[in-house]
């Protein structure tokens, strides 16, 4: 092993002046084709029916040299590795299907977040030998969060990093918009699922791999898929089949893609590109499209192929864990409680997270980290939430947190059920007997079940509702206009009958002047407190008038509060120029309800 | 090529008219996807009053892999008169009608 300075810094510039040939995109694709032919090259140019430069406008095209491959940001160890390696290898076909479908990564410069996503994505699948799983990582997370780039292009040894050090999230947790921070509205890292961190797949190592064709073949027999760079260009575009090397037209651009396999026979290398499924060919396997093909002597070319290359590796232990229960076979309901167990040899660290699966996919995380437990077994009581969908394909999947090797799938599907539904009802009385028209209010306390709509209580006080589902506390709340209720809600969580409530009229709103109520003699220039007592809800300001001969003298105040507890009152200075008199009254008016009103029963006197 | 005669057109002059002298040199300079796939291509150039001469690429982001590159087109007015170009931004195998950008400009070649 030695090291050495793995990717050279790449030149600003790359200018190559060609001249434009007269032909529309028609005729350019037949010169690819042409050029294909005249170089001997093995592949096909596709056919997109669309026009770039009309047949009058384009010249002839100088050649272009484009200079290093980009990735110039760390040296990397190499590992020259001298093995015995089979004449070819396809991860999509090697004991199973160890590559996830092609990803699109638009017009967004990110082609290296999806590169090492992919090949994160793939150390995964192979390290638990997972087949033909849609593991789908967040790469919005590379794009937004980890400063390794953004749409504006980056760097894969950063990527790997930080996917070492901090790991992706599954793609539902951010999902791709091809936009960055930079973006109007920006995609910020503040977007992505709460506490991702916690859940985060991680790989355990990144290196190196010389640009050779015999490393880069070993590496990927050794660790699987690899992330590489190349320089695209235009006629890269119109590839849809067979063996490309670069025939004709200009640098397009810097790119990063990931080698799944090669073949010895056929001299190239199988490439997963994230250009979506509408390019390229499927490289002979299955039917997705996606892929090419790419000839070995493109790495010595000014295509530079493989000239930064990355491995990843997922270090196993000797720890393991297995799944017992639900290990296939099961019949869970959804909205019950259930055990989920596993046993462990070993130290596969502290602590495990647990996923739930469905089919291939993702269903949720059921937990980012619970106890590994104790002597050699472990368990964690799961109730189901109630939105889980019924289905006889879920599996659980436990994994160590600390060592992302170290996990265990079920053997087999199981079966969750829809949650059970139950059903409440009661009765609201008034002064013991039924009160109609009365409005009950669902509403969830806890857990995930659908919430039923109201109903209104009979003419005999009685209502009823179902479609509650086990596993979820709902709450009961009743309402209308007038009335109070005791108690103010019941919560429930199972079939219930005598959910019962007391209504009791809410009295109208009122006042009752207390002082001055008449017959008392006030003094000018001293202070007196006007009192009263209020009913029903009034609101929370009153305005106080006095009145002088049943005639408004002046308003004391407009906004004095109105009280608590059913009194109120409010300090009154009378002025030393108050005209003397034993005509006066005091009116108390809600400010919000005019209704809600009185006045003094007699006259009071102010005197000097 | 007289560097006087060459006017350079980038992006922020999209959706300008642009008077220029016949026979001056034109410069459209705009930043292309290239490493996602994506380049600008001509919009049935007007070939009766322009002349492409070249195009020519350079890289503008050192050693960032995915990062746009500057795509260059000089053009020659032949004619007197008015002729819009136009460019779109898009995949050649998906189509212009995916383009997420469009570029034009009124050239009034006196």
């Amino acid at each position: 092993m030695h090291k050495k300075r793995l990717f050279a810094a790449g030149i600003l510039f790359v200018a190559v002046l060609f001249l434009v040939s007269t032909m529309s995109f028609a005729d350019e694709l037949t010169d690819i084709q042409t050029a294909i032919k005249a170089k001997g090259a093995k592949w096909a140019a596709g056919d997109t029916s669309m026009m770039k430069l009309s047949k009058e406008e384009r010249k002839k095209r100088l050649g272009l040299i484009p200079d290093l491959a980009p990735e110039s940001e760390m040296s990397v160890a190499l590992e020259e590795q001298v093995a015995v390696v089979p004449a070819g290898l396809d991860w999509r076909n090697n004991g199973g299907d160890f590559v996830t479908p092609v990803r699109n990564q638009g017009s967004c410069g990110s082609c290296w977040a999806f590169a090492a996503t992919a090949a994160a994505e793939s150390a995964w699948l192979i390290a638990q030998n997972w087949s033909a799983m849609d593991l789908n990582l967040a790469e919005q997370i590379l794009v937004s969060c980890s400063g390794a780039g953004d749409c504006g292009g980056g760097y894969i040894g950063s990527a790997s990093w930080y996917i070492q050090n901090t790991g992706l999230p599954e793609e539902s947790c951010f999902p791709y918009t091809a936009l960055d921070s930079n973006d109007n509205p920006p995609v910020t890292c503040s977007l992505a699922c709460l506490n991702w961190p916690n859940s985060a797949n991680k790989i355990d190592g990144y290196s190196g791999v010389s640009a050779t064709v015999d490393a880069i073949k070993n590496a990927l027999n050794t660790n699987g898929p690899l992330v590489t760079t190349m320089a695209v260009y235009n006629d890269f575009f119109s590839y849809s089949g067979g063996v490309y090397t670069h025939v004709t037209g200009s640098l397009a651009g810097y790119h990063a893609v990931v080698i799944i396999g090669y073949d010895d026979t056929g001299h190239y290398f199988i490439v997963k590109n994230s250009w979506g499924s509408g390019w390229g060919s499927t490289a002979g396997y299955g039917t997705e499209k996606g892929y090419f093909l790419i000839d070995y002597s493109q790495m010595s070319n000014d295509v530079s192929f493989g000239a930064s290359t990355l491995k990843y590796s997922l270090t196993s232990t000797n720890s393991t864990i297995t799944v017992g229960a639900p290990n296939g076979g099961e019949t869970w309901q959804a909205g019950t409680t259930r055990t989920i167990i596993w046993n462990y040899t070993g130290d596969p660290g502290s602590s495990v997270k647990i996923n739930l699966y469905k089919g291939t996919s993702l269903n949720r995380t059921i937990t980012s980290s619970t106890p590994v437990g104790d002597s050699g077994s472990g368990s964690y009581t799961w109730t189901i939430p109630s939105d889980v969908a019924a289905g006889s394909d879920y599996l659980v999947n436990v994994i160590s947190t600390t060592y992302s090797s170290v996990s265990d799938m079920s053997d087999g599907y199981s079966t969750i059920v829809a949650a059970q539904a139950f059903g409440a009802a009661g009765l609201t009385t008034n002064g013991g007997s039924g009160l109609s028209g009365v409005t009950m209010t669902f509403s969830r306390i806890s857990g995930t079940g659908s919430i039923p709509a109201s109903v209104a209580t009979d003419a005999n006080g009685s209502w009823s509702q179902t479609g509650f589902q086990m596993g979820t506390t709902y709450r009961v709340t009743p309402s209308r206009s007038g009335y109070t209720f005791s108690p103010a809600y019941i919560d429930f969580s199972s079939e219930s009958t005598g959910l019962n409530f007391i209504a009791t009229p809410i009295p109208p709103a009122g006042f009752i002047v207390v002082s001055a109520n008449g017959g008392e003699n006030w003094k000018a220039g001293l202070t007196y407190s006007i009192a009263w007592t209020y009913t029903g809800s009034p609101g929370s300001k009153v305005k106080i008038e006095l009145l002088k001969n049943g005639v408004l003298n002046r308003i004391l105040t407009s906004n004095a509060l109105t009280g608590s507890g059913g009194t109120g009152s409010y300090k009154w200075k009378i002025s030393r120029t108050q005209a003397t008199g034993n005509d006066y009254r005091v009116r108390i008016t809600s400010t919000t309800n005019i209704s809600a009103t009185d006045t003094s029963d007699g006259n009071f006197s102010v005197s000097k | 090529m007289n560097a006087e005669n060459t006017l350079t057109i980038a992006k922020e002059d999209n959706g300008k008219i642009i008077r220029v002298r016949y026979g001056d040199l034109i410069r459209i300079e705009l930043e292309a996807m290239g490493g996602a796939g994506y380049g600008w291509y001509i919009d049935n150039l007007n070939i009766e009053y322009l002349e492409l001469l070249s195009e020519e690429t350079k890289v503008i982001a050192k050693g960032k892999t995915g990062a746009p590159v500057m795509g260059v087109w000089l053009l020659k007015t032949k004619q007197k008169g008015s002729v819009q170009l136009q460019m779109d931004h898009y995949r050649i195998w998906e189509g212009k009608d995916k383009a997420t950008e469009h570029f034009s400009v009124t050239l009034a070649i006196e």
